[in-house]
């Protein structure tokens, strides 16, 4: 055989081994990926959907019509879009791991952007889900509250309304900008009447590097656009004639303020007393409102306690911890409620006080950041 | 001892002796981690864990036992017949890629616990050397016919686990241990590596085919 | 040399887009063991160990969390602190199952300042790191050393 046969042989065979090799993964591929059509049951049953399978659940469910609030466009990295996955889904992936705890674990809480639709499947959507939607409204004013909080106001896009229950959130997007390579969401709670439909204020208070108060601080401008979502939450007032405690600091008010706009329209005279905690005069925010509430709702009383006062601010109020006030008005709290809204630290420290003055637990409420 | 003498009193020439005989040689006196320092770099990153470990020692066995079937098959019926024995060890590498890739999709498919126990191992073993190494040196054993080329493979992985779960035992313990700064890591880890390697070539110098 | 699978994983969670926008590494390009080892050093050659820095940071964090937002004084007035938190957790990246809230704890100390998150302090505490150079969120061992030293 000459030189040039066997250069043929060799290279031809090799070429063709390969050549067969290539084409039985192909092949694989194709038959190994396709899933054929399945099934999505929805809150048992409540919806059939019929999908092509082989695409992740939020994308599917997305292309069904069904709005799952994501912030990261399925990457796995914000762990937003949750949902109950009882049959047909694979064990806990890797990429799910870091957002679930251990409950959420045992519940069937899945990422559904990680998992893919391979089978029919049972899942099991949270109603409020159905009545979130995502606005493109715009900032309409940004009035300085004091020196690091920030009142929001922002517009819904014409002919929109946003319908929320006193003490529920939103969840705000701070886009892309310099710092910040991908669209965030963060949530604040809604602080505006709840009369007032087409327009959403937020409390936003600056935190240092963060990415969405930094946004709010240095990059958004009054007639800029905004988007946000919700309405989120559970934290309402409840339905009892039960005197009520409010505690928090800060930006933690907003919900109060929301809460206080619907007793006034409502005319509820529950018996109310807001303890509010600040170290110093500088550090307390709406007093003005504050006092047109106590105007205008018979039963409210604002406390506002601060705890190191500055020698030239003239305190004459409260002084001291939030919590040694309160149990400086009231001594026996069992027929009470308490609407408690901030870190879980500070929330935390005010169940202990108030469960110490006899409040039942369950008499409790509270927006823990969480 | 123990196989030395088990060797004088069977009948030398039983099948299933002959194969536990190389099983064990492939496994512990010709170990092909330690005795060849083959599969080194994977050995190295993943020892840090028994956990990661045992997963990636039992792909390694799963792949060398299979990959030194398909490659002997290959050998003998193509590239004997066309006299294109020189290109084994492209040909080898590329079944190797193929045969991993092609497992891979279909643990995937069919068991999620599976892959996430097994196949986040396979990419790292498309290139291991280790692989390779079992299928070529299966070539240099007088006499091999298919099964005795699947044990060999079944055998070298068993020794590449077993060497990369004593591996994986030591650091554990190494790691609450004060290394000088300098040697943290791979440093302590080779030389422990050396170590072992010379206690397994003892049961080289044991035994004498 | 080859990656093992889970310091693969957890360096993905470590970098920009995973877990946190910016990420944990900032412009360190050393290996996550590396960065772990050398502040693990930095801290025993002060005789203290990072589980107690972490330790230390949680208190603090805790302490100031009473705060409501304001500015409180702990040890003795020796350092004051003011938690700052948001909505919502991120989990550990080291993929332990810990839960951090979103929290940034100013502290003022014998005439300096530093923050950290309770993140930082889970870290430090329970895998030793500081977060990579060039990180937002870098401590720097001997900062922390110095504010330990200044409290106790």
């Amino acid at each position: 055989m000459s030189n040039l046969q066997l250069f043929a042989i060799g290279v031809g065979s090799l070429c063709l081994i390969c050549g067969i090799l290539a084409v039985l993964l192909v092949i694989a591929d194709r038959y190994l990926n396709d899933y054929g059509e399945c099934k999505i049951s929805v809150n048992d049953g409540e919806k059939e959907l019929n999908v092509k399978g082989g695409s992740s659940v939020l994308t599917t469910l997305k292309d069904e019509g069904l709005f799952i609030p994501s912030a990261c466009g399925g990457r796995g990295s914000c762990g937003m879009c949750k949902l109950q996955v009882d049959a047909g889904g694979p064990p806990v992936l890797p990429t799910e791991e870091p957002h679930l705890s251990k409950e959420e674990m045992a519940d069937n809480v899945r990422i559904c952007c990680q998992i893919k639709v391979r089978e029919d499947m049972e899942i099991r959507v949270p109603e409020e889900l159905f009545s979130i939607k995502e606005y493109e409204g715009s900032v309409e004013s940004i009035t300085d509250l004091n020196h690091d909080i920030k009142l929001v106001r922002f517009a819904l896009p014409e002919g929109e309304e946003l319908n929320i229950i006193p003490g529920q959130y939103v969840q705000l997007q701070a886009p892309k900008y310099k710092k910040n390579p991908e669209p965030v969401y963060r949530a604040y709670s809604v602080a505006s009447d709840p009369l007032d439909k087409t327009h959403v204020d937020l409390c936003i208070r600056l935190v240092p590097n963060g990415i969405c108060t930094t946004y709010v601080f240095e990059h958004m401008k009054e007639g800029g656009p905004a988007v946000f979502n919700g309405p989120y939450g559970d934290f309402k007032l409840s339905e009892t004639d039960k005197e009520m405690v409010f505690i928090a600091g800060g930006s933690g008010m907003a919900p109060f303020l929301s809460m206080l706009a619907h007793m006034k329209n409502e005319g509820i005279d529950r018996k109310v007393t807001y303890f509010f905690g600040a170290r110093a005069k500088r550090d307390l925010i709406c007093l003005d409102e504050m006092k047109a509430f106590e105007e205008a709702i018979p039963n409210f009383t604002f406390v506002p306690c601060l705890s190191e006062a500055d020698p030239d601010d003239n305190w004459q109020g409260e002084t001291g911890l939030v919590t040694t006030v309160m149990e400086k008005f009231f001594d026996d709290l069992s027929d009470k409620e308490a609407y408690l809204c901030g870190s879980p630290g500070m929330i935390d420290a005010s169940v202990v006080a108030l469960t110490g003055r006899g409040m039942k637990e369950e008499n409790i409420f509270y927006d823990k950041f969480a | 001892m123990f196989l030395a003498t088990v060797a004088q009193q069977a009948e030398p020439n039983s099948f299933p002796l002959q194969l536990l005989i190389i099983f064990l040689a492939a496994a512990l006196t010709d170990n092909i981690l330690l005795t060849r320092f083959l599969g080194m770099c994977s050995f190295l990153a993943i020892s840090r864990h028994m956990k990661t470990s045992i997963g990636l020692g039992i792909a390694v066995i799963f792949v060398t036992t299979f990959t030194a079937g398909i490659n002997f098959l290959i050998y003998k019926y193509v590239l004997v017949p066309l006299g294109i024995e020189y290109l084994q060890l492209i040909i080898f590498i590329v079944v190797i890629a193929a045969f991993v890739q092609l497992v891979e999709m279909i643990i995937e498919r069919f068991s999620q616990p599976l892959y996430f126990a097994l196949g986040i191992f396979l990419p790292l073993i498309t290139v291991n050397c280790a692989i390779l190494g079992v299928s070529l040196f299966m070539l240099n054993k007088q006499g091999y016919g298919f099964w005795q080329s699947v044990t060999f493979g079944a055998g070298s992985g068993v020794g590449w686990l077993l060497a990369i779960v004593l591996m994986a035992g030591i650091r554990e313990k190494v790691k609450e241990d004060k290394v000088p700064p300098g040697l943290r890591g791979s440093g302590i880890t080779l030389i422990i590596t050396g170590i072992i390697a010379l206690a397994f070539i003892g049961f080289s110098g044991m035994i004498k085919f | 040399m080859q990656e093992n699978p889970e310091d693969k994983i957890l360096r993905e969670r470590l970098l920009p887009g995973q877990l946190s926008p910016k990420g944990f590494l900032g412009t360190d390009e050393r290996p996550v063991e590396e960065i772990i080892a050398a502040d693990q050093a930095e801290v025993e050659a002060a005789g203290l160990t990072t589980r107690q820095l972490g330790e230390f940071l949680e208190e603090i964090h805790k302490a100031a969390d009473q705060g409501w937002e304001s500015t409180v004084s702990l040890y003795d007035g020796k350092i004051t602190a003011r938690s700052l938190e948001v909505n919502g957790k991120i989990p550990c990246p080291f993929g332990c199952g810990a839960k951090c809230h979103k929290a940034v704890i100013e502290v003022n100390f014998c005439g300096k300042k530093l923050q950290f998150t309770p993140l930082d302090a889970h870290m430090i505490q329970e895998h030793g790191f500081f977060e990579g150079k060039g990180s937002d969120y870098r401590l720097a061992p001997k900062d922390i050393i110095e504010l330990y030293n200044c409290a106790k």
